[in-house]
């Protein structure tokens, strides 16, 4: 039915074709073509495709014999010049045309490429541009490929020796590679086989022997720019020449294709290519280059840094000499700065603290300047800074158990950290030189050290000290700042159960201003002048530490005793259930001295020179004894003692409030006895240049004793025994998930775990070890004793 | 000594509030201002809370995850004493106090 339906249409092949034959010669030879031409051609395709029996093989069929006789024309044309210099020229010229009709001619025969209800013969149908594409490969470009291989060769090897060429030559080549194949599932296998390859031994062969001879002749600085300049010219070259598609067989849908190997498909021609000449401009010479690499950074040298570094980052094991390189040198360098200075910083935290932080500087300039921050370099800069920084070769701390054996040896970095936060936070005269700005930024500078210093926990400690000191004398330079530094330290990882502590420390004394406040009101009231003596800070236990258990007894001078039961009083009427203790080892005031002179000088005391210098009211003139000093105020000798020495020897004044009668002037606490005499200074003044003045004040409190132990060592002793705690924890806690693990397992989760606290050695994970056993929390396997049981 | 110095100045209370303010040739030191410092802790007898573990002076475990205002402690008459919060939720399972099964009846609640 539909065959004779064809039949009886009446159109015939030849007078159509005939009527569409000159416009396909003309498209062939890219002479002019009208619209209407060109859109008639369509028609009459279809009309032929429609219409006439057979009529897709009639018109493939004649269009091949076109394309066959014109290549063979285009053939005799490149022909001619076989075996001289223009043959490349002439191909490419002609290529580019055929190339440009390839995609251009198919276009109408679009309807006779599908199958449309010709399925038996699907199979068949090859696109028309595969048909040109072949008919030019077998009559023309199979025969000339190889020359044209080496011509274009010639070419690129003319530029790299620095002539000027055409590269539209050289692109042409390879996209006849490209597009000119014989394997239909990997269409760039022809071009990786011929091309690619002979571009790449090209290119090693040119520079195989030029480098070894530059080297030598020019030396190793000299090379490293030398094939730092021909790596980029590779680059651009290879980029140009080579082909940059995604060498995936179909560029859509046949991601399978491209996972099943992956090792042909995912590598770019261009980089096989950079790899070829990584290999014989840098890794040949790589010995030469890091040979240069310590010096380098000795010597600052930024520009060769870099250089070298973008010759060695792509080669494959290079940048295991440079880390190492680095490391050695943050290593000795920063410790022998340290050493250089060790006199300045060890007496001064704001020195040490500079010193630290402009060495840190100086190395992360280096990794940036020189290595553009590569990730493994900065890993090392990291690893050999907190060397340095928790270096203990000059600030020792040994840290004594309770049986007096050394736990551990360890950098006083942590304690000095503290100290210099305490300078810029505290009223002092760095912190008001200093502008709002400055003060944040060296405190983010702190933090930033702080990173790498591994007896966190020694900060923290020493840090809160004098967070309560500043607190409770008031000397805080700026109190948002101090809230600031409590949430920084929360945010860069401090133990939060110790940040908590100084956050509630900061609350307290804010809930403490409403009592205090509360306190003036309830007094004027009674019109009682103790509102204008009077400030109390009644402040929470749990917050800041229970000193309760050691507080220092005191016996009160009468001045003071008396305000005590008002205070309590008034503290029984706003709360009920709390009990009150005392910190008069906390506690401070302001004395009025006034001298025979006539002199009026204010006194910043702790409340124990309060009691000590009470002693002499009512008895101004007379000596009084150290015992009879102990007996008014009940004071322990110890507290007693450093008293007395701060009102006969304060450093910060020539002419103290007491005298003794031991012989000055370095008068030593252990000299003092129980029959020593001290008496009031009469004649105490204060000279401001030289002059004698009348009216001053003078703050004798110093460094008031706050920590949570008197001493150091016993300070020691406590941040021992809660080191040995927090390992006892740990150990249980691992334990407790595992069941059942090795001693090496362990120490590395122990590590890990107590890392934001300190840093936990063999011995003390050993000596808690043993002691777990011997408590029966755990034991060791039977059959392995370098493994643990958890007893529960 | 104390004693002594208490009979050598036999003033009233007054007086030594007026006098304290300057110093005089017999009395070369004045107070001009005292910063007075107690802390407080609870009246208790065990300060560890028996029902969530937490000393009595930290706040609860409840509290200290959610940072509510207040976690005050409470005493029952049988003098042992809890937080609050803790107790509240334990009186709804079980009228005794946890560690002498004595009735709970509130004595007083911290302030």
């Amino acid at each position: 039915m539909h065959g004779s339906l064809r039949a009886e249409s009446g159109l015939n092949f030849e007078t159509e074709w005939a009527r569409a034959h000159p416009t396909v010669l003309a498209l062939l030879n890219q002479t002019r073509v009208t619209p209407t031409e060109w859109q008639d051609l369509f028609l009459s395709v279809y009309k032929i495709h429609s219409w006439v029996e057979d009529g897709e093989e009639k018109v493939r069929e004649a269009l091949s014999e076109d394309i066959v006789r014109y290549v063979a024309e285009a053939e005799k044309r490149i022909r001619v010049y076989e075996g001289t210099s223009s043959l490349l020229r002439v191909y490419i010229n002609e290529w580019a045309r055929f190339y440009k009709q390839a995609n251009i001619l198919p276009l109408p025969f679009k309807v006779i490429e599908s199958a449309y209800g010709k399925t038996a013969k699907t199979i068949d149908l090859v696109p028309i541009k595969t048909v040109m594409l072949e008919k030019w490969n077998t009559a023309i470009f199979s025969s000339f490929s190889q020359q044209l291989l080496s011509a274009a060769m010639g070419l690129v090897e003319s530029e790299r020796n620095g002539g000027i060429i055409d590269s539209q030559l050289v692109i042409g080549v390879r996209e006849s590679f490209v597009a000119l194949n014989d394997a239909p599932d990997d269409p760039l296998a022809l071009y990786r086989r011929t091309f690619e390859k002979v571009f790449t031994e090209e290119t090693v062969n040119y520079y195989k022997n030029r480098n070894s001879q530059y080297l030598e002749e020019h030396g190793v600085l000299e090379y490293m720019i030398y094939a730092d300049r021909k790596l980029d010219e590779e680059n651009l070259r290879a980029s140009k020449y080579l082909d940059s598609s995604y060498p995936a067989s179909t560029s859509h849908g046949n991601d399978e294709a491209r996972l099943k190997a992956p090792n042909v498909m995912t590598q770019y021609s261009i980089k096989k290519h950079m790899d070829c000449c990584v290999m014989v401009l840098v890794e040949e010479y790589e010995e030469s280059i890091l040979g240069e690499c310590s010096r380098l950074i000795q010597n600052r040298d930024v520009e060769r840094l870099q250089r070298l570094y973008r010759l060695i980052r792509r080669t494959r094991k290079g940048i295991e000499t440079v880390v190492k390189c680095i490391d050695e040198h943050i290593r000795t360098e920063g410790l022998n700065d340290m050493h250089a200075n060790a006199e300045t910083i060890t007496a001064d935290p704001e020195k040490y603290v500079a010193q630290l932080l402009n060495m840190f500087e100086k190395f992360s300039a280096l990794v940036r300047d020189g290595f553009c921050d590569d990730a493994r370099l900065l890993t090392t800069r990291d690893k050999a800074f907190r060397e340095v920084v928790n270096d203990c070769s000059i600030f020792r701390l040994e840290l004594l158990n309770k049986k007096g054996k050394t736990s551990s040896v360890e950098s006083k970095c942590a304690e000095l950290l503290a100290n210099y936060c305490d300078l810029l936070l505290r009223k002092t005269q760095l912190s008001k030189k200093l502008t709002s700005e400055e003060i944040d930024e060296k405190l983010n500078q702190v933090l930033l050290v702080l990173k790498y210093v591994q007896n966190k926990d020694l900060f923290m400690r020493f840090h809160r000290a004098h967070l309560s000191r500043r607190l409770i004398l008031e000397m805080s330079a700026d109190q948002d700042k101090e809230e600031m530094m409590v949430n920084k330290l929360r945010e860069c990882g401090m133990p939060p159960d110790m940040v908590n502590k100084l956050s509630k420390m900061l609350q307290d004394i804010e809930v403490n201003k409403d009592l205090s406040s509360l306190f003036k009101q309830s007094l004027s009231i009674n019109n009682n002048k103790m509102a204008d003596v009077v400030n109390i800070k009644i402040l929470n236990g749990g917050a800041w530490g229970r000193g309760g258990s050691d507080k220092v007894r005191v016996s009160l001078p009468r001045e003071l005793d008396e305000f005590v039961p008002e205070i309590e009083g008034f503290y029984k009427k706003q709360h009920s259930g709390r009990k009150l203790a005392w910190m008069h080892h906390w506690s401070s005031g302001t004395m009025v001295f006034g001298t025979s002179s006539g002199g009026r000088f204010d006194l910043e005391v702790t409340t124990f020179q309060m009691a000590v210098l009470f002693c002499w009211n009512d008895r101004a003139n007379e000596k009084l004894s150290l015992e009879s000093l102990r007996i008014a105020t009940e004071l322990p000798d110890t507290e007693l003692f450093r008293t007395l020495l701060s009102l006969v020897a304060c450093p910060k004044i020539k002419s103290q409030v007491l005298n003794c009668d031991l012989p000055g002037p370095n008068i030593n606490p252990r000299d003092f006895n129980d029959s020593t005499l001290f008496f009031v200074n009469h004649d105490f003044n204060l000279s401001k240049n030289g002059k004698a003045q009348l009216r001053g004040k003078v703050n004798l409190i110093g460094r008031l004793q706050l920590s949570l132990e008197p001493n150091a060592e016993k300070e020691h002793e406590s941040i021992v025994a809660l080191r040995e705690y927090r390992v006892q924890e740990a150990i249980v806690k691992v334990l407790k998930t595992r069941k059942s693990i090795t001693l090496a397992q362990l120490t590395t989760e122990l590590i890990e775990i107590l890392k934001p606290f300190f840093l936990p050695n063999r011995k003390m994970i050993k000596e808690q070890i043993d002691w777990l056993i011997e408590n029966k929390y755990m034991e060791r396997r039977p059959d392995d004793i370098n493994t643990f049981v958890y007893l529960s | 000594m104390t004693e002594s110095r208490t009979e050598s100045m036999p003033m009233d209370e007054g007086e030594v509030v007026k006098t304290n303010n300057q110093p005089t040739e017999n009395r070369p030191f004045a107070l001009k201002r005292w910063n007075a410092l107690a802390v407080w802790a609870w009246d208790v007898d065990c300060d560890t809370c028996a029902i969530c573990r937490v000393h009595l002076m930290e706040e609860c475990l409840r509290c200290q995850s959610e940072s509510s205002t207040e976690c005050v402690v409470v005493w029952g008459d049988c003098n042992h004493s809890f937080h609050n919060c803790c107790m509240s939720q334990w009186i709804r399972q079980n009228n005794r106090c946890p560690l002498c099964q004595k009735n709970w009846v509130v004595q007083r609640i911290g302030k």
